[in-house]
């Protein structure tokens, strides 16, 4: 009787040092990957995102928390890596809110700057068409004052012309009064030798047209 | 001495009942599913970039996957399902990582044009209210 009491008693004695021993081994695994997970569903800016991978991380902190002491090193691998994989999907799900915030901006200032340039263009295109009808006025003015520089020459060379033509007009007077002249002396010398008289001076005739130009 | 009918009863009815505990515990089929599971992870990882966005992850995955099939043909079921999992939770992180990354880039890249764009633009308007 004695005995058996002494033995279940070492049995008692071996069960409650042995128990909380365990126990506190399962929360040297379990307790640091409960209080990351914790912190990760407390994170205001990623909780709420990617609810599968979050659900998949409590799964195995369960099954860790369940887990014999053979099994329990598997389900602590496991749990932490769907921990990690859950921040990292909600880390990603928040950039890519971000990333369509900014391809909206992106999107605004691409449309800003394409207004710009289209602006940019047409005033550039007003500026060649003043320019391009400013050379065209200048143009035109420049063939005006060609067209009178020409018309005016021409008047110039129909005077040279006219003034020539006189000349040669007058030449020709003065050529055949010449020849009048001579032919008058002439038959005075004639009329002379023919009644023995001295040959009279001729009158020198006067010339129809005297030409001031010529010489 | 010979022992009672009912005590008889009593010890097949344990030996059933372990040997119930031990088909239980152990899996006695290969972990099929699993390693597809794991095999399919594997592959969304890579789809994902993961080999080059997060070698480390992605090799200890694919490292585990190997083991878990050295392990089914070992028939070594138990240890085979283990790893098949733990390559599956593995491959899940690299794919989530490569994701990360990539998002990142792309947040950055945005940043950066987006930086410029306002520059350039400030820039212009600088030069139009300039006489």
């Amino acid at each position: 009787m004695n005995c058996t009491a002494l033995r279940a008693g070492a049995l008692c004695l071996v069960l409650a040092l042995a128990l909380p021993a365990a126990a506190a081994a399962r929360d040297d695994v379990y307790a640091p990957l409960a209080d990351r997970y914790d912190q990760l569903a407390a994170d205001a800016a990623l909780a709420g995102r990617a609810p599968a991978a979050f659900q998949r991380a409590r799964d195995a902190l369960v099954q860790l928390k369940q887990a014999r002491r053979g099994e329990r090193e598997h389900w602590a691998y496991v749990a932490a890596h769907r921990i990690d994989a859950a921040r990292a999907a909600a880390e990603a799900e928040r950039l890519g809110e971000q990333e369509a915030g900014l391809q909206r901006e992106n999107d605004r200032l691409l449309l800003a700057q394409a207004r710009r340039e289209a602006a940019q263009a047409r005033a550039e295109l007003e500026r060649q068409r003043l320019q391009t009808q400013i050379r065209a006025e200048e143009a035109e003015r420049a063939r005006q004052d060609a067209e009178a520089a020409r018309a005016e020459g021409e008047q110039a060379a129909q005077a040279a012309d006219a003034a020539r033509a006189e000349a040669a007009q007058a030449k020709r007077l003065a050529e055949a009064q010449a020849k009048a002249n001579a032919l008058a002396r002439k038959e005075a010398e004639l009329e002379a030798a023919v009644g023995g008289k001295k040959p009279a001076t001729p009158a020198k005739t006067k010339p129809k047209h005297r030409n001031p130009k010529s010489p | 001495m010979t022992p009672s009918r009912p005590k008889i009863h009593a010890l097949v009815a344990v030996a059933a009942i372990l040997a119930g505990l031990l088909a239980a515990c152990a899996p006695t089929r290969p972990p099929v599913d699993l390693l597809a599971a794991a095999s399919r992870s594997l592959a969304g990882a890579r789809d994902a970039d993961a080999q080059a966005l997060a070698p480390a992850e992605y090799r200890e995955a694919a490292t585990r996957l190997d083991e878990a099939r050295m392990a089914e043909h070992a028939e070594d079921y138990d240890a085979a399902a283990r790893l098949a999992d733990e390559a599956d939770a593995a491959a899940d992180l690299a794919k989530a990582k490569a994701r990360l990354a990539k998002a990142r880039t792309a947040v950055d890249r945005l940043q950066h044009d987006n930086a410029a764009l306002q520059a350039e633009l400030g820039s212009d308007a600088a030069t139009e209210d300039q006489p």
